[in-house]
C-alpha cells in the first residue's frame, strides 16, 4: 500500500498547500476574519445542513504587493488579508472533518503552469486521496493505464477530479477553496472556475450543496465576468480593518513583553490609524 | 493595509532598546507610507545581516 500511494502521489506531482496554508496561517491573530464567519451570505453557504447557494466569491482589494509593483521583493513577505482570511475558511472546514472533506488551493504568480486546471486537479486528487485508500487504488489503476509518468492531460485529470469530487457519501460534504486566482493568467481563471462551476452545477441538480466552492480573489474586470452570477462578500474596509487591529494587537502585546510597558500609547491604534488611510 | 502594518510592527520589534523604539514613534521618524516603512525595513535586515 505504502509503495502504491508514493506511486500515486508521484503520478500527482501534487503542489505542496500544507505550506502554503502554514505561511498563509503565520499572519492570522486572535480574532482575524471573525467578521466572517458571522457574514450571513458566508453562512449560508457554510450551513452544514441547509445550503442556499453552493458558491461563494469573497473578493477585495488587490493585495499590497500588486498595488506597488516598486515592492516585488516583498512580495513574498506579504500575505494580503484576503489570503489571511482564506487560511481561517480552510482551518474552520478541516476542523469539521469527517462531516466536511476540504480540498484547498492557494495560487501563486511563480507557479508557472503550462495548465493551471490540471495542476489544481492534480492537488486536489493528491488531498483527497492521502485521506481516502479506495480512491487511492483507483487512481493507482487509472495511473497504470495512461501512458503518462505524471498526470499532465486536461481531459484526463477532468474526469477523474469530477468522480473524484463526488465520492462523498451521504453525510459528507465536499468543499472547495481557492485562494488568488487573479494571480494566474486569464485563460487559467477562466478554465478554473468555468470547470469548477460545472462540475457543481451538475451536482446541484440532485441535491444542492453536495459539492461547494469559495472563490477568494481581487475584485477586478475578470473576475467580475466569471462571478457576476454568485453571490460575493467584499472584504470592506471595516472588517479589514478589524482584521489589521486585532493583528496589531498582538504585536502591540508582544513588544510590550519585550520592552516594557508603553504607558499610554497604544502602539496598536498608531500602526492601524496609519494603515487604514491606504 | 496588512503589508505596512506588518513592516511597522516587525520594525519595532526588532530595535535593540525601548529607547530605539521610541524614537521610531517619533513624528518625523514614524513611517507615513509603505515605501518609508520599507526602507526601514531593508535598513533592519542589513543591520541584521
Amino acid at each position: 500500500m505504502n509503495d502504491r500511494r508514493a506511486s500515486v502521489l508521484q503520478w500527482l506531482s501534487f503542489v505542496n498547500m500544507e505550506s502554503r496554508h502554514e505561511d498563509a496561517s503565520m499572519d492570522r491573530h486572535p480574532g482575524t476574519g471573525k467578521w466572517l464567519l458571522q457574514e450571513e451570505k458566508f453562512r449560508e453557504w457554510f450551513d452544514n445542513n441547509y445550503c442556499a447557494e453552493p458558491l461563494l466569491w469573497l473578493n477585495g482589494k488587490p493585495g499590497a504587493g500588486k498595488s506597488n509593483p516598486e515592492l516585488e521583493c516583498l512580495k513574498s513577505a506579504e500575505r494580503s488579508g484576503k489570503t489571511v482570511v482564506s487560511s481561517l475558511v480552510i482551518e474552520e472546514l478541516r476542523s469539521h472533518l469527517p462531516l466536511i472533506r476540504t480540498v484547498f488551493f492557494y495560487c501563486r504568480q511563480s507557479d508557472g503552469y503550462r495548465n493551471g486546471l490540471v495542476a489544481v486537479a492534480r492537488t486536489f486528487l493528491s488531498q483527497l486521496a492521502i485521506l481516502d485508500d479506495g480512491l487511492l487504488l483507483w487512481i493507482y489503476e487509472k495511473a497504470a493505464k495512461s501512458g503518462e509518468t505524471v498526470l499532465s492531460s486536461a481531459n484526463l485529470a477532468k474526469t477523474l477530479l469530477s468522480i473524484a469530487l463526488q465520492t462523498c457519501s451521504k453525510t459528507q460534504k465536499m468543499f472547495i477553496v481557492i485562494d488568488g486566482l487573479d494571480e494566474y493568467s486569464r485563460n487559467d481563471r477562466k478554465d478554473i472556475a468555468g470547470w469548477i462551476r460545472s462540475v457543481i452545477e451538475d451536482s446541484s441538480k440532485e441535491d444542492v450543496g453536495t459539492i461547494r466552492c469559495l472563490f477568494i480573489s481581487q475584485d477586478d474586470g475578470a473576475a467580475r465576468k466569471d462571478f457576476i452570477d454568485i453571490p460575493s462578500i467584499s472584504i470592506s474596509s471595516n472588517s479589514h480593518q478589524e482584521d489589521i487591529q486585532a493583528y496589531c494587537n498582538t504585536w502591540h502585546d508582544k513588544i510590550g513583553n519585550k520592552f516594557g510597558s508603553f504607558g499610554h500609547r497604544n502602539l496598536a491604534n498608531i500602526v492601524t490609524a496609519r494603515a487604514q488611510g491606504m | 493595509m496588512f503589508l505596512f502594518a506588518k513592516l511597522v510592527m516587525t520594525n519595532l520589534y526588532e530595535q535593540a532598546t525601548k529607547q530605539d523604539v521610541d524614537e521610531e514613534l517619533e513624528p518625523g521618524k514614524f513611517p507615513e507610507g509603505l515605501r518609508q516603512a520599507s526602507v526601514y525595513m531593508f535598513q533592519l535586515l542589513r543591520s541584521l545581516d
